[in-house]
């Protein structure tokens, strides 16, 4: 049975879902605000819509991995994020993990071709 | 900035009160950057259908919000097979006893209304069953609550596993929750603890028994009860072992006996029924008595030769 669209897209989906974790504590080494991280994610490539993307920043903070403050910037008031301390030893550990994980799919990946 | 401001106020009507504000600010800030995004790529103001369409992207209100808010389940997903296999059993025991109330009813009414008697067991059963459900919903919404329950299937070891029986070893649970009824049935009949369901003036029908029957009752009432609580250990563990047919043929033993014993006695049993207006009285003569007796000692070989063949068949 072909896959559709819609399921691939759900797949996809699931499969960058992932990985956001980890690209959002790498990320927010460097302090920003939910739209310009957005941003930044899309400019390399990673297209994660809004939906996912803030409630994620709210359930790592809740968790102690990022730390964030509310500012007025360019006449706005912007909620800024930042990965804490404990989100930097989540990333290092993480770091790795993916790593071996990234070795282990092309390897698996690799034999089916 | 309209659409945007009623757009984040719906949101914010289906959020907690701890996240109104935050989210809301939050929302809208992020909204306005798309906004003004767009607008510098167009280098324009940005018109309201472009605006709609932004928001339209955005997603429905009720689901911006949820993606806030964690999912709570009145059932963990942990229990969730438990409670189903609960919600079967308390179906399953509110038609046994609601079938035995509008059976023992049924026969309490001058004349027996099939229809009207059937039509009031589907509304008892269907009233029961939404209070069944929701008491058992809310015992497991409070037990999710309170236990940890990846702690108590912690516990849990292999050896625990069920056997796995053949599939002409099994019990049908309806069959065993149909004998229950019948067996209720059974044991009301004979204290005459019928129920009437609609309130009308009771018992044209009666059972009359002789003073020698009527002592027995007790030990009757006993045997059935010894079955009926088999019968809900079947229900249970709904599969035959060679145990399960000892104990089978234990309470037949103690039918038998009771067979026996009743078999002695001379005409034990009178019925008393309406017909064409008036109370009927039936007294069975010894040799009807005794031939319903041997026609239930029958019926019940026929079970016990069935349970031989199982046994055999268990041993091998």
């Amino acid at each position: 049975m072909p896959i559709d669209d819609e399921r691939l897209n759900k797949l996809t989906m699931e499969l960058r879902r992932g990985v956001l974790v980890l690209v959002a504590l790498a990320s927010l080494k460097q302090e920003h605000y939910g739209y310009s991280l957005r941003k930044k994610l899309e400019q390399a490539g990673l297209d994660i819509d809004e939906g996912t993307l803030y409630p994620l920043l709210r359930r790592l903070e809740d968790q102690g991995l990022l730390t964030s403050n509310w500012r007025v910037e360019d006449g706005r008031k912007r909620r800024f994020y930042q990965t804490s301390a404990d989100g930097l030893d989540a990333l290092t550990q993480m770091q790795q993990e993916w790593q071996k994980l990234n070795q282990s799919t092309g390897m698996i990946l690799g034999e089916q071709q | 900035m309209n659409w945007i401001n009623r757009y984040v106020n719906n949101v914010k009507s289906y959020l907690p009160k701890s996240l109104k504000d935050d989210v809301g600010n939050e929302l809208e800030s992020s909204l306005q950057d798309q906004i003004d995004d767009k607008a510098e790529q167009l280098q324009r103001e940005l018109n309201e259908q472009e605006i709609q369409q932004i928001l339209l992207e955005r997603g429905h209100p009720i689901v911006v919000a949820s993606s806030y808010q964690s999912a709570k389940t009145l059932v963990t997903p942990e229990l969730f097979p438990l409670y189903k296999v609960v919600l079967k059993w308390v179906f399953l025991l509110l038609f046994v006893v609601k079938g035995t109330q509008t059976l023992s009813g049924a026969f309490s009414q001058e004349h027996i209304n099939v229809f009207s008697t059937a039509l009031h067991f589907i509304g008892n059963i269907f009233e029961s069953c939404l209070y069944g459900f929701a008491w058992t919903t809310l015992a497991f919404y409070l037990i999710g609550n309170a236990v940890t329950t990846k702690q108590v299937y912690a516990k849990w070891h292999p050896s625990k596993l069920p056997n796995i029986p053949a599939p002409n070893q099994q019990i049908g649970l309806f069959d065993a929750a149909f004998e229950m009824v019948c067996l209720f049935g059974f044991i009301a009949v004979m204290n005459n603890y019928f129920m009437p369901i609609t309130g009308e003036p009771a018992a044209r029908y009666s059972i009359h028994m002789s003073d020698a029957l009527y002592a027995l009752v007790p030990w009757i009432s006993a045997v059935v009860s010894l079955s009926i609580v088999f019968c809900f250990y079947k229900m249970l563990s709904p599969y035959w072992t060679r145990g399960k047919i000892i104990i089978d043929w234990a309470i037949y033993a103690a039918q038998f006996a009771m067979l026996a014993v009743m078999y002695q006695l001379p005409q034990s049993l009178t019925l008393i029924y309406p017909l064409h207006g008036e109370q009927t009285t039936l007294q069975l003569s010894q040799h009807q008595w005794q031939t319903f007796l041997s026609a239930t000692a029958l019926v019940f070989m026929i079970d016990i030769g069935f349970k031989v063949k199982r046994f055999i068949e268990l041993g091998r």
